[in-house]
């Protein structure tokens, strides 16, 4: 049952897709941003998606997902291109997701915002509930940004392991955190089944 | 077989990302085995886990829009001293990183909320977010080179020697909330850490907390850099690695300028009336505070003092409107004029008068309008007075050929002119120790170009990659300067040392960019101490 499914905490990333971008030939800077913007080409929807159930407001993901792309352009630069792109952005992406959330939550509380600020529903958060389901969605907003980032990850196919290395937390605490949020999500759905 | 439900769960659950032990995997099999209970959760939690799978969905255009510049012109941003910077940032991630790929840096990552308290201020403080310092927090030492705030009660005057039995006082004195230099120490003395200071030309010394150990001289920090950037009709506000802190959505604003204390953004957005603008406050996190005024002039001149703004009105052909952040019956009317400049001493303004033939005077009077004098009557073309941190002259920009000076010093007792610069410039703006005026000069051979001038008479360019500089702003620490300034044909946000090293490329706007302001922010461990 639970069980058969492989656990390895050795696993590699094999259930996220690699990607077969090649660093395009050209000016160094040039290819650089060449490759940064065909992996954007390629995985801005799901990247774009990803950030925004993180944060749940479709503001703070444009920011992540401009400052994460700007940071992959760094990394290519120094160091060439990561071996699989969009994991690479994915554990930015929670990086900043858990980060930012530390910083903001007392703006969030706090608002309304300027001029311009959406305030109903925006069109990214009824896609996202549209798609995985108004009740999982609900549940998911009731959680701690941390937890919800650790769920979106596992979903994603990182590894525990790797997930502990993404959000900068010891193995041991991103197993209780991992733990718990599963157990939270399970028993919100529970309440709302009965 | 008697078990526990809710260890089941949480087996099942730890079963779905992790590797369980033997003994683990048992009890967590035998339970599914025997009890129906428990199968059911465990199925509902793994078909849960499929529920969550990624969702696509398409950013909005503007985003696509955003991303791509910022790769496109990231790559020009890596050059030169910033290369240097991004090798820096990219040796932190790698020793932040895992073996292998390499992971996002934990070490750029703040840890726990930051707490950013607000300077000293003469208004009551309201509960509110404080956000926005990349500086180093925790310790209450002061940077011999930078700048303090003073936050006592009243006005202490600086002293020949440090101790409170030490030599005598000097005439200089500092406000609450006015900035020091720090030139020197800490000297121990009765469990008091003195500091040698400066404030303009004057030194002496400050004790950094009184007699119950409560904290009295506190370093100010830089906090985030906030830019008007018209292309995405956004206030941004960027840290010091060219991360986007906040931002705020404000179609047409024109004016961007932090408070004195770094806890209110107040910002000229179009009013309710055409043609006329608002004034807006915004919180340490971007958060909306509110309309302090409305209907004043289409390009208000901001002007923070302590803990009041100045802004221009309309009303009888322009007047100096100044208003509270804080308490709404806080509100005057306080004459005719334009240009207002607060002195770093409580309460009183510097504002251009009105005289015949487009001349103007330089006047000064309290902030409710009353015992207005006139510093400088009507003789010179005069535009952007700025009261020094010292409070003893004003720079100012007066400008035909008939005066000695481009940018001319008022001594603000006696209204005697001194020169600074014959340069013709921008607005000149003061550094925090009051010892140097950073300003762009306008025509000649360095046409565009930053410049500092020292009281010394000797204005040297701060050499800068880019062309048509303005917006200069110090740092509140005094160490930068910054600017926006056109590079490969884009308007970038820039800070730099005034030597000229260090030079920062922060944010690029989408086409042109506005008002540069930089918030200050105080030491927190100083804040945290009771009752501050």
């Amino acid at each position: 049952l639970i069980a058969a499914r492989p656990l390895d905490v050795d696993e590699s990333a094999a259930t996220v897709p690699v990607p077969s971008l090649a660093v395009p030939k050209g000016d160094r800077t040039t290819r650089h941003s060449d490759y940064v913007l065909a992996v954007w080409e390629q995985h801005r929807a799901s990247l774009y998606g990803f950030a925004v159930r993180v944060t749940r407001n479709p503001t703070v993901a444009e920011d992540l997902v401009q400052d994460a792309f700007l940071r992959l352009l760094r990394e290519v630069q120094r160091s060439g291109p990561p071996n699989d792109p969009r994991s690479w952005l994915m554990r930015v992406l929670a990086n900043l997701g858990v980060s930012r959330a530390r910083r903001a939550s007392v703006a969030e509380r706090l608002g309304p915002r300027l001029v311009n600020r959406e305030t109903g529903e925006s069109p990214e958060m009824r896609i996202i509930r549209k798609e995985h389901g108004a009740v999982l969605d609900a549940a998911l907003a009731r959680l701690g940004r941390d937890e919800r980032v650790v769920l979106l990850l596992a979903a994603s196919g990182f590894s525990g392991r790797e997930i502990a290395s993404a959000i900068g937390r010891s193995e041991g605490a991103t197993r209780t955190l991992l733990c718990r949020s599963r157990v939270k999500v399970h028993r919100l759905l529970g309440e709302d089944d009965g | 077989v008697k078990h526990d439900h809710d260890r089941t769960l949480e087996l099942a659950a730890t079963a779905l990302d992790w590797r369980l032990t033997p003994v683990e995997a048992t009890e967590l099999n035998a339970a599914i085995r025997t009890c129906a209970s428990c199968r059911g959760a465990a199925s509902t939690l793994a078909s849960t886990n499929g529920g969550l799978s990624p969702v696509s969905v398409e950013p909005p255009r503007h985003v696509d829009v955003a991303v791509r510049r910022s790769v496109l012109l990231g790559r020009r941003r890596f050059s030169g001293a910033a290369l240097l910077l991004a090798g820096v940032l990219a040796t932190v991630a790698l020793l932040g990183g895992a073996m292998g790929v390499a992971a996002p840096s934990v070490q750029t990552v703040r840890n726990g909320p930051p707490v950013v308290p607000a300077l000293a201020s003469a208004t009551p403080r309201p509960e509110s977010a404080r956000q926005g310092s990349d500086e180093p927090r925790g310790s209450n030492r002061l940077d011999v080179g930078g700048v303090a705030v003073w936050s006592g009660p009243g006005r202490v005057a600086l002293r020949t020697e440090p101790g409170h039995d030490q030599g005598s006082t000097t005439e200089a004195g500092v406000q609450p909330g006015q900035r020091v230099a720090v030139a020197a120490g800490p000297e121990v003395l009765g469990g008091v850490d003195w500091y040698l200071v400066t404030l303009g030309t004057t030194r002496g010394w400050l004790p950094a907390s009184d007699a119950v150990g409560q904290s009295r001289l506190r370093a100010v920090r830089n906090g985030v850099v906030s830019v008007v950037d018209p292309g995405t009709s956004s206030v941004v506000s960027v840290d010091r690695s060219g991360g986007v802190s906040w931002r705020v959505d404000a179609a047409g604003v024109t004016d961007a300028a932090w408070s004195r204390d770094g806890r209110f953004l107040a910002l000229a957005v179009p009013g309710s009336v055409t043609g006329r603008a608002a004034i807006r406050l915004v919180g340490t996190t971007g958060e909306d505070v509110g309309v302090v005024a409305e209907d004043v002039a289409v390009e208000p001149w901001l002007d923070w003092g302590a803990g009041l703004l100045a802004a221009v009105t309309d009303e009888g052909g322009g007047s100096i409107l100044v208003v509270s952040p804080v308490d709404p019956s806080l509100r005057y009317v306080a004459g005719a004029g334009s240009s207002p400049s607060w002195s770093p001493v409580a309460g009183r303004l510097a504002f251009l008068s009105s005289r015949e033939g487009g001349r103007y005077g330089l006047s000064v009077m309290r902030a409710d309008g009353a015992n207005p004098t006139t510093l400088v009557d009507g003789g010179l073309p005069l535009q952007r007075p700025a009261w020094s941190p010292d409070g003893s002259r004003l720079a100012i920009l007066a400008g035909d050929g008939a005066s000695r000076c481009r940018i001319c010093l008022i001594v603000a007792r006696s209204g005697e002119v001194v020169p600074l610069t014959t340069e013709f410039g921008g607005t000149p703006t003061w550094s925090p120790d009051g010892r140097s005026v950073a300003f762009v000069a306008s025509g000649g051979a360095l046409h565009g170009q930053l410049l500092v001038a020292g009281l010394d008479g000797v204005s040297r360019e701060v050499s800068i990659p880019g062309t048509d500089i303005r917006q200069p702003e110090w740092s509140p620490d005094g160490r930068y300067l910054a600017f926006t300034a056109l590079v490969d044909g884009r308007r970038q946000l820039g800070i730099v040392q005034p030597d000229g090293s260090d030079l920062q490329w922060l944010w690029v706007g989408l086409d042109e960019l506005g008002s540069v302001s930089w918030q200050p922010t105080a030491d927190p461990a100083a804040a945290q101490s009771p009752g501050a």
